[in-house]
């Protein structure tokens, strides 16, 4: 169980960090606020309030994780607290486990406790019908935000240079959260010539495409569980069996797992 | 059992060569001196020990576990001070402690380590805060966490001041006492032959001698010196000292003094030569090679 150790280290080193907390602070701010200025934005159900609010966390949640894992292990690297880590009977292996898990309780702690209250505040101003849901809202919550952990996490181990994993972590949330529909669209109107009517009426395996963005799986998730209109792409009759929620899922841990191993695999003989 | 062995243990960057076909054994209850000018490569040669860095050729072992493809297990039985590292930003001298306890699974009194490396006082602030001496003992201490078989140190006086120095060493003796093997790098000589059974000498990468430190003044002719004080000083008289067995080098200062250089046997031959030649010897003296005399001459040749 070395990676407890090495857990319970990064949990109460990385959790007494000034920038998190502030990250969190924030993230409670908006979040709770979303729950009382959504009256004046939507429709005041408590469905269209959790789409609101999910459409706030996954811009913001995807900085928190980039911001808390992007120098994890190559901070420690430079700086030679690693050398400390490390002198200890602790794997590499243990060292990548121990780092991702302990962020991982870092960044979910407060994001669990502020879109609770969030919840609560969402849930007396506009009814409790929907509410039951509410566990697969955090849940998949926690899946996304973790998604960006891992390439987050998988960054700091592939290299050391500062400004490379920069611009890298700002690059995945660029592409993956603000502009992966926007390429997707263009990619498919250069595709048909621009005949716009592709976007209304995409083939199969342009919807899979789409839907690897890490925000539309996340969206797609969310819109699962509460059946919301948004969600339509993904669910009519002639849409095929690999949109379907679990893919969305797949397509999360995938988004964590293979930075992870892809960093891990530079990390594992490199010379400290 | 063997505490360390090296086998053609070589490291390269690009062009460089870190390390070159080193070979060392260090046998358990031993105290060794790693001794070397700044990039001869000692701390290469540790951080392969410790898998921070992979050796382009050979291996190395501790307690007969390969370094590299057994690195854990490797690292179970020893304590470690490695050089260039940096304390945990947020967490205090005795959380450190702890980290090294859960690390090892050892059970320990916190306090008792710190007391032992002496900063028990400021065991709760920061680490961060501490100055470099402190974080120096404060890594000492989680090094002696758990009684490991070996201690590894790179550079371990580094920023201590003299009695912080001592007090390392004081350590060190009980730890070796205890019936630890101490393998610690050093360019600083007198630390070395203060406490170190034998002593490998590290130049560009090449480990150019390994011995005891009268092994290492045998082999550099004897290392007595003798200086004699004359009357006065006469024609011939160096080439009389000259014509002794055992003598290596003589030469005249100015004052009438005489360094010779010569075996520990050949010190009275030399004086009874000079009584019988009729010289009048005012005073002398001998001096002990020091390990310097020895570093400079083992490093100097090389270039």
């Amino acid at each position: 169980m070395s990676w407890s150790v090495l857990a319970r280290k990064d949990v109460s080193d990385a959790g007494r960090s000034r920038t998190i907390w502030l990250l969190a602070i924030l993230l409670s701010v908006l979040s709770v606020g979303y729950a009382f200025g959504h009256s004046y934005l939507g429709a005041s159900e408590f469905p269209a309030f959790l789409s609101g609010l999910s459409d706030v966390v996954a811009t913001v949640l995807p900085i928190l994780a980039l911001l808390l894992g992007y120098k994890s292990i190559a901070d420690d690297r430079t700086s030679g607290s690693l050398f400390l880590t490390l002198s200890f009977p602790h794997s590499r292996r243990d060292l990548l486990a121990g780092t991702f898990v302990g962020r991982t309780v870092v960044l979910l702690a407060p994001t669990l406790v502020a879109l609770v209250a969030a919840g609560v505040v969402g849930a007396v101003r506009y009814g409790t019908e929907g509410v039951a849901m509410y566990p697969w809202f955090l849940f998949v919550t926690a899946l996304y935000a973790v998604a960006f952990l891992g390439v987050a996490v998988g960054l700091s181990m592939s290299t050391t240079a500062d400004r490379r994993i920069t611009f890298a972590a700002f690059g995945v949330y660029m592409l993956a959260v603000n502009l992966w529909g926007s390429v997707h669209s263009l990619v498919m109107l250069v595709l048909h010539r621009f005949d716009f009517t592709v976007l209304r009426n995409m083939p199969d395996w342009a919807l899979l495409f789409r839907l690897i963005g890490p925000s539309e799986s996340y969206g797609r998730l969310v819109r699962a569980g509460f059946d919301v209109e948004q969600a339509s792409r993904y669910v009519t009759d002639t849409a095929p069996f690999y949109v379907d929620w679990w893919m969305a899922v797949v397509v999360l841990l995938a988004w964590t797992l293979v930075p992870l191993a892809l960093g891990y695999g530079r990390f594992r003989n490199a010379d400290l | 059992m063997v505490a360390i062995e090296a086998d053609e243990v070589s490291k390269r960057y690009g062009t460089e060569t870190a390390l070159d076909r080193v070979d060392l054994t260090v046998e358990e209850g031993e105290t060794f001196g790693f001794l070397g000018p700044n990039g001869a490569g000692k701390s290469t040669f540790i951080n392969i020990l410790l898998d921070f860095v992979k050796p382009s050729e050979g291996s190395v072992g501790i307690f007969g576990h390969d370094c590299q493809a057994d690195g854990t297990v490797a690292r179970e039985r020893i304590g470690v001070l490695p050089e260039g590292y940096s304390v945990f930003d947020r967490l205090t001298g005795r959380q450190h402690i702890e980290y090294a306890m859960r690390s090892k699974g050892a059970d320990a009194d916190p306090s008792e380590i710190l007391d032992r490396v002496g900063i028990l006082e400021d065991a709760d602030r920061l680490a961060s805060d501490y100055s470099k001496g402190m974080a120096q003992r404060m890594v000492l201490g989680m090094a002696l966490v758990g009684e490991p078989d070996l201690l590894l140190l790179d550079e371990p006086s580094t920023g201590l001041d003299p009695n912080g120095a001592a007090e390392m060493r004081q350590i060190l003796r009980e730890e070796n006492e205890r019936g630890a093997t101490i393998f610690f790098s050093s360019h600083i000589l007198e630390q070395v032959e203060a406490v170190c059974d034998r002593v490998g000498i590290l130049q560009d990468g090449e480990l150019v001698a390994v011995d005891t430190i009268e092994g290492l003044r045998e082999s550099l002719g004897g290392g007595t010196k003798l200086v004699i004080t004359l009357d006065h000083l006469e024609n011939g008289v160096l080439d009389t000292v000259r014509t002794v067995r055992g003598v290596e080098t003589a030469v005249s200062n100015e004052d009438s003094t005489l360094e010779v250089t010569c075996t520990n046997d050949a010190k009275m031959d030399i004086l009874v030569e000079l009584h019988d030649a009729g010289v009048d010897v005012v005073n002398f003296r001998t001096e002990e090679a020091s390990l310097e005399d020895m570093f400079i001459e083992y490093t100097g040749r090389q270039r």
